[in-house]
């Protein structure tokens, strides 16, 4: 089912939560919504769940205006960030309420629970209670819960902000099997940026009620459209810095990053101050050039993450981590080429020189 | 393993020793009602008192229940122990409901005058609620016992804090499956609350079967009597047969005393099931 959303918006009082939300979803796309909290990411989903009232604005399933169709009639299924489960009935019973509640007969709500369950890897747990459940588990009951019913949305809010680090990785990836493997439009709500590249098809960037960006997750990563989201990709995050182009090239107080002849044709920035950002991966290790020292160094396993300052401006690099660097190690480092991105006085990225 | 200091044992005594103390300051009335019961009229009024007749006289119960109509009595008492009970649970339950989830003009102001009832000390109610059934020709009826005591403030408020706990997301999801407002009381609410729900029932069903004062004052006649009424009548009717008065009062003592042990254990399911974090 294709969603499209349509200057949505929600306003309490002053506050406008969400602000002319535009948004296509294609069907059977699984679409992160990312953005720190208050941004109006999870207003945005209860908003597509029908469980809040948009103050302005279309949502369409297909070709059906669903904007003020209750939630009950909209055909989705709704995923809790506590998973709110039933805790006086058992695994089963809990799958099969939603079934239970549309009058289908039991015989066959009881297939289809049992079948649902399968699906999500439940079979042994079915006369659990859920407080008898791991975290994951609850979390799968609750996604069979919500997909039982065969609703043509999957709506997910904050779906593994309850587990632990490493039920958190399996877990994604089961959400994003199951939701291959049932072939349902699915969207999610998640402040980890991680979470949202590695499993979205696309990922929707919101900020103080503004949609950001909205792209893949590779391209969005690459090409961020503006500070706020080349700031909230990325782990350790990007160097930003304020710098400076002159007709020699680009310059942070002294240091040379990236002189003219490097710059491709009709990048003409004109000279002046910018807002400026280095991936820490885009920092490239040299044998000649301007010698920089260690500051300290941090081992995170498949790389070295080590802070030096350039000018007066920390910076954050990413080695492998069989380099032999120490605080206090000298080396020299330059920007890989189009790498270092440029951004304007609003905010907007410029140029990737 | 640590060994025990010698303070801790002299501690761990001197707890036993107060709750055995308390122990038997509770039970000693009640095991001196049962002995009695069974006692002789010489035994009853012998000096220095023995605690365990000689022979148990257990013709002493039905010579009581055959002196009085017993039997009418605790069917009355059932009758408006049960329905005021019943009453109890929907009104708490429907108001707790309203109080807690829905969302209405002057819920705030309807609470808080429903709080400020608690301020009234009963016994004030007790003349404005006789007026009331007299005006109605309620009197010497099972109404007149049952209908002032179908609602309970108390309860509805401790009910609608155990309601205000139970998470919103709940709600929203069984929205999301199609479950009406009304079904989610039932399928919900009520079972994830059977614990209070059931201590509820047990206190009403104490409360009831013990109430005193009001029978007394709304019913005259001998078949409207319950037990609690009739047994002070029997105990001036006996006159000095200590020994089937107590007889009586153990033949009504003993149905709550049942009730208790039975739901017992649903109270103490109910509270382990609530406290494990959901």
């Amino acid at each position: 089912m294709k969603i499209t959303i349509e200057h949505l918006t929600k306003q309490y009082g002053d506050f406008k939560a969400v602000d002319d939300l535009n948004l296509e979803i294609g069907d059977g796309e699984l679409v992160g919504l990312l953005g720190p909290s208050g941004c109006g990411k999870s207003t945005t989903l209860f908003m597509l769940s029908g469980l809040t009232e948009p103050s302005a604005g279309r949502i369409l399933f297909g070709d059906n205006d669903v904007t003020t169709i209750p939630p009950e009639d909209r055909e989705i299924g709704l995923v809790f960030q506590n998973y709110a489960l039933y805790p006086h009935m058992t695994v089963l019973e809990n799958i099969m309420f939603p079934l239970i509640n549309r009058k289908v007969p039991k015989q066959e709500a009881r297939d289809r629970a049992e079948k649902m369950a399968a699906v999500v890897h439940l079979e042994g747990l079915l006369n659990r209670k859920p407080k008898a459940l791991s975290g994951g588990q609850q979390q799968r009951v609750a996604i069979a819960r919500a997909l039982v019913k065969r609703p043509k949305v999957l709506l997910l809010d904050e779906p593994l902000s309850n587990l632990d680090a490493k039920l958190r990785v399996e877990t994604r990836e089961e959400i994003r099997r199951i939701q291959q493997e049932v072939q349902i439009t699915t969207i999610f709500v998640t402040h980890d940026q991680e979470e949202a590249m590695s499993i979205s098809d696309r990922i929707a960037v919101m900020d103080r009620g503004v949609l950001q960006q909205y792209e893949k997750p590779q391209e969005m990563y690459l090409n961020p459209v503006n500070e706020f989201v080349a700031n909230f990709l990325g782990m350790p995050q990007i160097n930003m810095f304020e710098g400076e182009i002159t007709a020699d090239g680009v310059w942070l107080n002294g240091h040379l990053l990236r002189s003219r002849q490097e710059m491709a044709a009709g990048q003409n920035l004109a000279p002046g101050k910018y807002r400026m950002g280095i991936r820490p991966e885009n920092f490239e290790l040299t044998a000649d050039g301007p010698q920089q020292t260690a500051s300290h160094v941090r081992m995170t396993g498949r790389d070295l993450l080590v802070f030096f300052k350039l000018d007066e401006t920390e910076m954050r690099l990413l080695a492998h981590s069989d380099r032999q660097l120490e605080r206090g190690s000298k080396f020299s480092a330059r920007v890989r080429p189009g790498q270092l991105t440029i951004f304007g006085a609003d905010g907007k990225t410029l140029a990737k020189v | 393993m640590k060994s025990r200091k010698p303070s801790s044992v002299a501690a761990r005594i001197a707890q036993y020793a107060v709750l055995c103390l308390g122990a038997i300051f509770t039970l000693l009335p009640f095991l001196w009602m049962i002995s009695s019961s069974l006692k002789t009229p010489a035994e009853i009024v012998k000096i220095p008192p023995v605690m365990v007749p000689a022979v148990a006289q257990w013709s002493n119960y039905a010579t009581a229940w055959a002196a009085a109509p017993f039997g009418r009595y605790l069917i009355n008492t059932v009758i408006v122990t049960i329905l005021t009970t019943v009453g109890v649970l929907i009104t708490s339950v429907l108001s707790a409901f309203a109080f807690s989830r829905l969302k209405f003009p002057g819920k705030d102001l309807v609470f808080s005058l429903f709080m400020a009832t608690l301020m009234i000390p009963g016994e004030m109610l007790i003349i404005t609620n006789f007026m009331t059934i007299t005006k109605l020709k309620w009197i010497d009826t099972y109404q007149a016992m049952v209908v002032p005591w179908i609602s309970n403030v108390f309860y509805i408020y401790l009910l609608t804090q155990f309601f205000l706990q139970v998470p919103d997301a709940l709600y929203l999801a069984a929205k999301v499956d199609k479950c009406s407002d009304l079904k989610f009381m039932v399928r919900i609410m009520v079972p994830m609350n059977k614990s209070a729900i059931t201590t509820i029932a047990i206190l009403n069903i104490i409360g009831s079967w013990n109430s005193f004062l009001w029978p007394l004052l709304v019913t005259n006649s001998q078949e409207m009597r319950v037990l609690s009424t009739g047994l002070i009548r029997f105990q001036t009717e006996a006159g000095t047969s200590y020994e089937l008065v107590m007889a009586a009062s153990c033949i009504l003592v003993m149905p709550i005393v049942l009730i208790f042990l039975f739901l017992r254990k649903y109270v103490l399911e109910g509270v382990a099931f609530n406290g494990v974090k959901g």
